[in-house]
């Protein structure tokens, strides 16, 4: 895969793409302290398709638009969602957002995890840490499908800040249960906490996957992620065979505006999904906004 | 806790937490070490005193080595001494980063700092 936006098999913006459409908010769950996932319907026709990983640009109306990645899985039933962690004016607008509101929505926009793309049989690693997890998870149930179906091994390596803020708790146990490898590690741990204490890499060593034949990916706050695939090749994976999401200051969602420029990516365009090695190991060496 | 280290545990199979308790707070769990790991590197260096609880969070078979007996031997031996120091080296700047990287709060929320 190459780091441009000639990437196989990605939908191409559709409508919406430089103005919001109008969509109702028709489920709101909250999944942590801080963190709410938003079920959207349009008003009008169907959810435009996207593929997993990719992001919509979300309006709350009369505060702001913000980049959030698309949690649910691509063709599943349904309105879409989006899991927002309430971090500041427009996410805070969007996790307050009722059920029967509307909000904007333009997009898909970006890059794709390739899971069409793994070498049939081969493990898959995926290492999040905290909210990471969102534009991971259609993607997890995808490959914890294909798994049931025979396909390679999923190994699920998630790091959470603490016991009562670990995300997607549901999901979890159901692609543990589904036969997946799930390893959940927290920065802090409390009474009652049973599990390992300290880094998502730290999971690593205890993760019996073939590094000869893995994909791995993943996703998470920047230095997690550099930290990650270092520690994934230092195991003797192929970097061309990781991939990372990066995050910057999306605002067109089409490449014009430059806001989101890292190195020679326009990371609206060119990311968020690209592959680590050759392109994201330079990028997380640049020192820049 | 903060008694002088007569033994050096290092667990052969499961999950070790390192802990410390405090007043009002209970125990607080640093972090916890699993298969193969060194529970605590105390011993190598004066005043070789424990600073931390350490608790099993699961059935643990563990090693333990005469903290005494071995720093007696390395002190003799100063090749096999430099080859154990160096990988408690190791181990050490490893924990160090992750305690560094762990400050950073990375999953937190700004507004919580």
């Amino acid at each position: 895969m190459t780091a441009t936006a000639e990437h196989a098999g990605r939908p191409a913006p559709q409508r919406g793409t430089l103005s919001p459409e109008p969509y109702r908010v028709t489920g709101r769950r909250i999944e942590g302290a801080d963190v709410v996932t938003l079920a959207l319907e349009p008003h009008h026709g169907r959810p435009p398709t996207f593929a997993h990983g990719q992001f919509n640009m979300l309006t709350a109306f009369g505060v702001g638009e913000i980049a959030i990645s698309i949690s649910s899985a691509p063709g599943a039933p349904g309105p879409i969602e989006h899991s927002v962690r309430d971090v500041g004016a427009v996410t805070h607008a969007l996790c307050r957002t009722p059920i029967g509101a509307t909000v904007g929505v333009r997009g898909p926009f970006g890059t794709h995890w390739d899971v069409d793309d793994i070498e049939e049989g081969a493990d898959v690693v995926v290492v999040v840490g905290g909210i990471g997890l969102a534009p991971l998870r259609g993607a997890l149930r995808d490959l914890v499908d294909r798994r049931r179906a025979g396909g390679g091994r999923v190994f699920v390596l998630a790091g959470m800040r603490s016991p009562d803020q670990i995300l997607f708790a549901e999901d979890l146990e159901e692609w543990r249960r589904s036969g997946a490898h799930v390893a959940v590690t927290v920065d802090v741990g409390a009474p009652g906490w049973r599990g390992p204490v300290g880094v998502v890499t730290s999971l690593l060593p205890d993760t019996p996957f073939d590094p000869t034949r893995c994909a791995a990916f993943a996703c998470g706050p920047e230095i997690m992620m550099r930290f990650a695939a270092r520690a994934l090749v230092d195991r003797g994976v192929d970097p061309r065979q990781i991939r990372v999401s990066l995050e910057r200051n999306m605002q067109c969602g089409v490449g014009l505006c430059g806001h989101c420029q890292l190195g020679p990516l326009l990371v609206c365009r060119d990311g968020p999904v690209v592959p680590y090695g050759g392109v994201a190991d330079r990028l997380f060496m640049e020192r820049q906004r | 806790m903060t008694e002088t280290i007569h033994e050096i545990p290092s667990a052969h199979r499961g999950r070790v937490s390192t802990e410390i308790h405090g007043p009002g707070h209970g125990r607080h769990i640093l972090d916890t070490v699993g298969t193969g790991q060194t529970v605590g590197p105390s011993w190598a260096a004066p005043p070789f005193r424990c600073q931390f609880d350490a608790r099993a969070l699961e059935p643990v078979a563990a090693v333990a080595v005469g903290s005494h007996c071995l720093r007696a031997r390395l002190g003799e031996n100063p090749a096999v001494g430099y080859a154990l120091l160096e990988r408690l080296a190791s181990v050490l700047i490893g924990r160090l980063q992750v305690a560094r990287v762990r400050l950073l709060d990375l999953y937190g929320n700004d507004s919580d700092r």
